[in-house]
C-alpha cells in the first residue's frame, strides 16, 4: 500500500503564502504611492520656486504658494495634506527663493497593513535673476 | 513505502515566488528612489548652473562673460548646501554643471544589486534679450 505523505501540503502552503503575497503586493502599492507623491512634491517645489523667482519682489511669496497649490491640485495627488512654505534668501549678492513642500501620503485602502501616514518633503532653491531689467 | 518524488518541489515554488515578489518590490521601491533622487539632483544642477550664469562681468566693456572664480565658488556653495559636489565648466557666457551621486539599493541589495551612480549634466547659456 502506498501512502502519499505530500497530500494537502499545497493547500497548507497556499494558505500561508497567499496572505503573505497579498500583503507584499499591498506594500508595493503603498511604495508606489510614496514614490508618486515624492515626484509630484519635487516637481511642485521646483515649479513654484521658479515662478516665485520670476515674480516681482513683493508678490514673490504669494505667487510661489499659488503656483505650488495649483501644481499639486492639477496632478490628482496622492497627498492627503500638503504644506507649502516659500522663503527668501541670499547667496553672495544673488537673491534666492526657496520653496519647501511637505505632503502627507494617505494609506487609505491598505488597512490590513496598518501603515502609518508617511510624510514626503521636497525643497528647491531658485536664484532670482540679477540682470532682469526690472 | 513513502512517496518521496515530490518532496521539496513545493519549497522551490515558494522560493521562486518569494524571489519574484521581492524583486518586484525592489524595483518599485529602489527604482522610485533612483528616479526621485535624479529629479532632485537635476533640479540642484540646473539651479546651480543658473546661479553661475548670474556672475556676468564686462557688460560695460561690451564683452560680457562669466567670471570663472565667482561662478565656480557660488555654484560650489550652492551644491554644498544640498550635500552635493559637482564639476563645473565655464566658457564665455555658458556654464555647465555636472553632478553625480551614488545611491545604494535597499531592497535590490538583497538580491545582489549594489550601488548605482546617477549623473546629471545641466547647461545655462546667458543671452541678452
Amino acid at each position: 500500500m502506498k501512502i502519499n505523505t505530500s497530500r494537502g501540503s499545497l493547500t497548507v502552503e497556499a494558505l500561508i503564502l497567499v496572505p503573505a503575497l497579498i500583503m507584499l503586493f499591498l506594500l508595493i502599492v503603498y511604495v508606489g504611492r510614496l514614490t508618486d507623491a515624492s515626484f509630484r512634491v519635487h516637481r511642485a517645489a521646483d515649479v513654484s520656486a521658479r515662478i516665485a523667482s520670476q515674480s516681482n519682489f513683493n508678490s514673490m511669496i504669494s505667487q510661489g504658494v499659488v503656483a505650488a497649490r495649483k501644481d499639486l491640485a492639477g496632478s490628482a495627488s496622492s497627498c492627503e495634506r500638503a504644506d507649502v512654505s516659500i522663503t527668501r534668501g541670499k547667496i553672495g549678492r544673488i537673491q534666492t527663493v526657496t520653496s519647501s513642500i511637505t505632503c502627507v501620503v494617505s494609506s487609505s485602502g491598505l488597512g490590513i497593513l496598518s501603515l502609518p501616514n508617511r510624510t514626503v518633503r521636497a525643497t528647491s532653491t531658485e536664484v532670482v535673476d540679477y540682470f532682469s531689467g526690472r | 513505502m513513502m512517496n518521496v518524488r515530490n518532496r521539496g518541489s513545493l519549497s522551490a515554488l515558494v522560493v521562486c515566488l518569494v524571489m519574484a515578489t521581492m524583486s518586484l518590490a525592489g524595483l518599485a521601491y529602489d527604482g522610485g528612489r533612483v528616479v526621485s533622487r535624479y529629479m532632485e539632483i537635476s533640479d540642484a544642477a540646473q539651479n546651480a548652473a543658473r546661479l553661475g550664469g548670474q556672475q556676468i562681468v564686462g557688460i560695460r566693456e561690451g564683452n560680457p562673460r562669466i567670471d570663472e572664480d565667482l561662478a565656480t565658488s557660488a555654484m560650489r556653495a550652492y551644491l554644498v548646501t544640498h550635500g552635493l559636489t559637482g564639476i563645473f565648466d565655464i566658457q564665455g557666457t555658458r556654464t555647465t554643471v555636472t553632478v553625480s551621486t551614488k545611491i545604494s539599493m535597499r531592497i535590490l541589495g538583497i538580491i545582489g544589486v549594489g550601488e548605482r551612480t546617477i549623473r546629471v549634466n545641466r547647461t545655462v547659456d546667458v543671452v541678452d534679450g
